[in-house]
């Protein structure tokens, strides 16, 4: 009986089955497939532990980043509070010190008129009231001294702080979440120094200002204490106070001087006007003078007149002390034009001198040798004082001749330099009288106003910080990895020195004003930013 | 034409696969193939579940804290069909400036109800997000039940601007000094 045909695939079968080698090659088949998947397995773990390893260590770092990130920001609006509650004690401050120059203004006028009723009424109603404003003076001097003071020295400490509590707040929360051995770490420039270290009194001074001038502060820094006689001192004092307790330097010096000739309330809107710049102008530094305080001005005038009474008197004992063979000259050389001519004076005698000026009265002197040239320039200078600022409209042109040159000299007293100088001076008796600076270098403000101490701070390195997260990587993971690798390789490669290596991963975040175009805080300027309560932290790729 | 007695025993006597040991040793690298192949697809799910787990995590812990720490986007996403993911996210208190000295200067001048006076007061925020996946199982030779994998993330909390206008807010402090120091109803000499 013949068997049916087998196909190919049944002879194929048939054979493999029967072979004699067939156990060989399974064995060895066994055993090169046993190894490939138990290091394909092997790699698949170590390489899912890795991954994992490597996400958790990031999200640390972005914890910490973003904590130190939120907690700086939450100290520069901390700053900005500072700032505004300094600003908002300067307004009180500037009305408070206006309204106790006005009280003595007041008395200065009222009390010397003994003869009249309303006048002494005034009076006594200051000598009454003056304890009261006195005493309200020196606290609110006290307390925004110790107020800037303290909210000053807070800014400067508050970031090292927040960064210290923030790695406290991250390593604290580790354990918890079961990886107690990763180690945190942070790049933070606020623990090695003050990063709110700029100063912005200028711009502090100048918002107190903007903010008391249209309130109902000046005038009315406390209950009326006696009827105004000055009605608009106040206000025009609270738009040159900044200058006086800020600092003449700091301060800049747009809201300054005004012109010792112009009202008291034309003097008040020049003031007014002025202050609204004053803060941009700070390289101006012109030194603070009140002409809008009447005993200031009466006492410039006053002074400015006896100088030139001196100088007057002087030119006429040289005069005198010339012998003019011409009977009709000399004495009318002050009057008229003020020039004289040369031949007015004839020979000068043996006794005949020149005229002797003091100390005080030479600065403001000018003598020249009269000429037609001379004579128009004084002419123009004379015309120029009459519509001008100065203390009045006083000839001020003197001749003599000079005793060693023989020739008609002319001399000018320099009113505006005498008007500018002595203001400046009876300014600063008052201001001292009054217990105020009188330049910047005597302001005690107590502290300051701040601002970071990178003036460009939404790009400056000092307002990020990075935080570095690592952690061993499992024994078991590295010794699993490492057998794998010895049996890939038949025993040929050694363990892996990178993975029992510590690696730090980086996260990073840094702190802002949102001034950017689609910001709400887009239309801040600079340098108050500081002084406005929106910043705000974001994650950034690295410090610079 | 053989006896089938005889044929049996021809067949018994060759080598390879017609030997009893060789059948069931076979058998049984086949099955620890199958083991492998099972346990490389549960590591796959597992890996799978988890990444899924941590990104949903990632991307909720995230946008809860740039949203102010309102809670917006505190849901988890979904994950993947082979590993869905649930998830929730809070707002967490998380620390607080130290400055109580400073707050006791300020109080004397009458302070408190300013917009931006919390800065001073307020304790840090941070949003806290957990997400697990929703279960992978595993065939049954290979373990039983389901199992669940779950990631945590921390984040800071950006807050809101406490600013009420792009301008300094002297306002509201100035009038709360001087009214209350100054004009003499509060504390004062």
């Amino acid at each position: 009986m013949r068997l049916p045909r087998r196909s190919w695939t049944q002879r194929a079968l048939i054979r493999f089955a029967t072979d004699s080698h067939g156990t060989m090659s399974l064995t060895f088949a066994q055993l090169f497939m046993g190894a490939l998947t138990i290091g394909l397995g092997s790699f698949r773990g170590t390489e899912a532990y890795l991954s994992f390893y490597y996400e958790t260590q990031v999200g640390h770092a972005n914890y910490a980043a973003t904590k130190l990130g939120a907690d700086h920001a939450r100290a520069a609006n901390t700053n900005t509070n500072n700032n505004v509650i300094s600003a908002s004690i300067m307004g009180p401050r500037f009305g408070v010190e206006a309204d106790n120059i006005t009280m003595d203004a007041d008395a200065a006028i009222a009390c010397p008129q003994t003869h009249n009723a309303h006048m002494q009424k005034i009076c006594a109603e200051y000598m009454a009231g003056k304890p009261r404003a006195l005493a309200k003076l020196l606290w609110v001097r006290l307390k925004q001294q110790f107020i800037w003071g303290a909210l000053g020295q807070l800014t400067s400490t508050i970031d090292k702080v927040a960064s210290l509590g923030a790695l406290d707040q991250v390593r604290s929360s580790l354990p918890a979440s079961g990886d107690g051995n990763v180690s945190i770490r942070a790049e933070d420039p606020s623990t090695s120094g003050n990063i709110w270290g700029g100063d912005n009194t200028p711009t502090g001074c100048s918002l107190a200002q903007r903010d008391a001038l249209p309130s109902e502060m000046p005038g009315h820094a406390f209950p009326i204490l006696m009827e105004n006689l000055l009605e608009g001192l106040p206000k025009a004092l609270v738009a040159t106070l900044p200058q006086v307790i800020c600092g003449a330097t700091s301060m800049g010096g747009g809201g300054g001087g005004g012109s010792g000739a112009s009202s008291l309330i034309n003097g008040a809107s020049s003031l007014v006007n002025g202050a609204s710049g004053f803060a941009s102008n700070g390289a101006n530094q012109n030194p603070i003078k009140l002409p809008e305080v009447p005993s200031i001005s009466k006492d410039t005038s006053k002074q400015c007149g006896d100088l030139e009474d001196q100088m007057q008197t002087q030119i006429q004992r040289a005069r005198d002390a010339q012998a003019p063979r011409d009977s009709g000259g000399g004495h009318g050389g002050g009057g008229g034009g003020g020039y004289a001519a040369q031949g007015n004076y004839g020979e000068l005698g043996d006794n005949a001198a020149g005229p002797v000026f003091s100390n005080e009265l030479a600065p403001y002197v000018h003598c020249a040798v009269s000429s037609p040239e001379n004579a128009q320039k004084r002419q123009q200078a004379r015309s120029n004082r009459e519509f001008g600022s100065g203390y009045g409209s006083r000839n001020s042109d003197y001749s003599y001749m000079d005793p060693k040159s023989h020739q008609l000299t002319a001399c000018t007293f320099d009113a505006d330099k005498c008007q500018n100088d002595k203001l400046e001076s009876n300014t600063a008796s008052f201001l001292h009288n009054a217990g105020l600076p009188a330049s910047s270098s005597e302001s005690n403000l107590g502290g300051a106003t701040h601002a970071p101490s990178d003036s460009d701070w939404n790009h400056a390195d000092s307002m990020r910080a990075c935080a570095y997260s690592s952690a061993d990587v499992n024994s078991k993971i590295v010794n699993i990895s490492n057998a794998a690798r010895t049996v890939m390789s038949f025993g040929q490669s050694g363990p892996s020195t990178s993975l029992s290596e510590r690696h730090e991963y980086q996260s990073c975040a840094k702190w802002y004003f949102p001034d950017g175009a689609e910001s709400q805080f887009s239309s801040t300027p600079h340098d108050q930013q500081p002084f406005v309560a929106a910043w705000k932290f974001a994650p950034v790729a690295g410090r610079n | 034409m053989m006896a089938p007695g005889k044929k049996w025993r021809k067949i018994r006597g060759k080598r390879g696969f017609s030997h009893v040991s060789m059948t069931l040793e076979a058998a049984a690298v086949m099955g620890w193939f199958v083991v492998l192949v099972l346990g490389e697809k549960y590591v796959g799910d597992a890996t799978s579940a988890r990444r899924a787990a941590e990104d949903s995590v990632e991307q909720s812990s995230v946008a809860s804290a740039m949203s102010y720490c309102a809670g917006g986007g505190a849901g988890a996403s979904a994950g993947s069909a082979a590993a869905p993911v649930q998830g929730s996210a809070d707002v967490r208190q998380n620390g607080k400036l130290s400055i109580s000295s400073v707050l006791s200067i300020i109080a004397g001048l009458g302070l408190g109800s300013q917009k931006s006076f919390p800065l001073y007061t307020e304790p840090f925020q941070g949003a806290f997000a957990t997400a697990s996946s929703g279960g992978v199982t595993p065939h049954r030779l290979v373990g039983e039940g389901t199992h669940t994998f779950s990631g945590n993330r921390n984040l800071a909390c950006l807050e809101p601007p406490k600013a009420v206008s792009p301008i300094p807010d002297l306002l509201s402090y100035r009038s709360s000094i001087f009214d209350t120091t100054v004009r003499g109803y509060g504390p004062n000499p």
